[in-house]
């Protein structure tokens, strides 16, 4: 598992080219690495830009050894989302406002959930199935 | 229960059903130790029964599932009922040559003397998975071949959509559409939905996806071969085409493409 | 620092976007670009996206930014290079980047300008005087 601790911009495209780079040593796709890499990036830039201190793991993963994965997971203690509903729905975040992009990272990924507490931080885990 | 026509069998016959149906039998107390399996068992898996009596049941997992199995087995007896196994999951169990079969099992279980006994039935799926997976490619094959892309004009693109259009179909569309637009710089493409089979909201969308999608890349996507039918399903849908051009024959499509051509 | 480079052909403003753009870059970008609008009166501006592999929200918003305010500044703007992989993911992140021109390549978004490529001179080679007199 790679773990990588997200304190300055530059830290996002390292995340995200790690994403990138896991998935081409497992065989994805050109498609499915990219869909993979811009989640990682837009997840990875919430941690950045709301949080003081937080991290990605990135995990290669496997389903009964035969489906093959990579699960990411972002862990931070900023200040906590309040409504996670409203936060899911789209609108909230468009090229306008800044919104935390989670809907757009659900849909690239395969599986999405997220847990948040306000005023201890927030944990989003993903997974791309190759 | 009847026995009335089972009595009428004699043991000798009702045990060479339980031995020979084609369908592998184990029968485990209810700690997993298996106590009896039938021919049909041993023969698909290469063990004698002796092997196999006495053992937990757990031996013919492979090992990386053995330790989520044996938490299964005990949660399954505290409410056991008939049911197929690993709903979702695949199933492998263990031959007596160390590899790996593809099985479908299901579980039953029989009051025998105040003691619970389970009744694992299980098959070989081998040929059946190979069978669908050479249905999967087959079916690839036939999503390939059923939306190709035409070139009509220089950089104009006609891509015929028969049948049905669903989110599997719809992504590789997609992805064909524009790798081609952008390999071969096809500044218009022409989606042609006379031989599209219904239109709902769902295909609409996709639609609607793959001419954003074309716009995106700087192309112009045109709408040919809509039907009355499909012009009244659209509107009653409340679909919203923005400044979407479409048409009803592939002919004006085609001579409002070049038109664009030209006057761009 | 990186240098932000824009190049200049007659009307036209032409603009690379880096790899790895971050957020002082992108700052940096959009200032440069419009410092060269203004000094050049350029009318018309394209942006190249071919180098990014991957576009998330933030460069969909720089993208859309620096082309809303060249727009604003009296300028066409047209982007160029979007790949089959960005044009999915910008899709299927949810920016829908309505009120951005694209075109499938230069040719395209110089045809898109009403600009077209004209050959005016004949290009002369320097050994053709010296081997072939007769030859213009």
């Amino acid at each position: 598992m790679i773990s990588i601790n997200i304190v300055d911009e530059d830290d996002i495209i390292y995340a995200r080219s790690e994403a990138r780079r896991v998935a081409e040593e497992k065989g994805f796709s050109l498609m499915n690495k990219t869909r993979l890499a811009t989640a990682v990036s837009e997840l990875a830039r919430n941690i950045y830009r709301y949080a003081d201190d937080g991290m990605v793991q990135i995990e290669p993963i496997s389903e009964d050894g035969v489906k093959v994965g990579i699960r990411c997971r972002f862990i931070d203690n900023g200040p906590g989302i309040k409504d996670i509903h409203q936060v899911m729905t789209d609108g909230f975040s468009t090229e306008k406002s800044l919104g935390y992009g989670l809907p757009g990272a659900k849909r690239l990924s395969d599986e999405f959930s997220i847990s948040s507490e306000v005023g201890k931080g927030t944990s989003i885990e993903i997974i791309k199935w190759k | 229960m009847n026995h009335s026509t089972l009595a009428t069998f004699s043991n000798d016959f009702l045990y060479s059903i339980y031995e020979q149906v084609p369908v592998g039998i184990i029968i485990t107390n209810d700690n997993g130790v298996i106590e009896d399996t039938n021919k049909f068992l041993c023969v698909t898996m290469g063990y004698e029964k002796s092997e196999l009596i006495g053992q937990n049941v757990e031996f013919l997992i492979p090992e990386r599932f053995r330790h989520a199995h044996i938490k299964l087995r005990n949660d399954y007896l505290k409410q056991p009922t008939n049911r197929k196994m690993g709903q979702n999951k695949e199933l492998y169990a263990i031959a007596k040559n160390g590899s790996e079969v593809p099985i479908q099992a299901n579980l039953t279980t029989i009051n025998e003397n105040a003691s619970l006994k389970v009744i694992i039935t299980l098959n070989d799926i081998s040929i059946k998975k190979e069978d669908d997976k050479k249905l999967k490619a087959l079916n690839n094959e036939l999503v390939e071949i059923s939306t190709p892309i035409l070139e009509a004009w220089d950089r104009i693109a006609i891509i015929p959509i028969i049948g049905t259009l669903d989110t599997e179909r719809a992504r590789l569309l997609m992805e064909n559409t524009l790798t081609q637009m952008q390999k071969e710089r096809y500044l218009v493409t022409i989606l042609d939905i006379t031989g599209l089979a219904a239109i709902d909201t769902s295909v609409a969308h996709h639609l609607l996806k793959l001419t954003e999608a074309i716009r995106l890349m700087g192309g112009l996507a045109i709408i040919t071969g809509v039907s009355p039918e499909i012009a009244k399903t659209i509107v009653r849908l409340g679909v919203n085409l923005g400044d979407l051009k479409t048409s009803s024959t592939l002919s004006r499509g085609i001579k409002y493409a070049i038109a664009s051509l030209e006057n761009n | 620092m990186k240098y932000i480079q824009v190049l200049k052909l007659g009307p036209i403003l032409f603009l690379t976007i880096p790899e790895n753009l971050n957020d002082a870059l992108a700052q940096s970008l959009e200032e440069a670009l419009l410092e060269q609008q203004a000094l050049t009166k350029a009318d018309a501006i394209v942006i190249d996206i071919s180098s990014l592999e991957i576009i998330d929200s933030f460069m969909a918003r720089v993208i859309s930014e620096t082309a809303n305010a060249s727009s604003l500044m009296d300028a066409k703007v047209i982007i160029v290079g979007m790949s089959p992989v960005a044009t999915i993911t910008l899709l299927e992140l949810g920016m829908r980047m309505e009120h951005i021109e694209t075109a499938l390549d230069l040719e395209a978004a110089l045809d898109k300008l009403g600009y077209a490529l004209v050959k005016t001179k004949k290009t002369i080679h320097p050994l053709d005087s010296l081997t072939e007199p007769n030859k213009k």
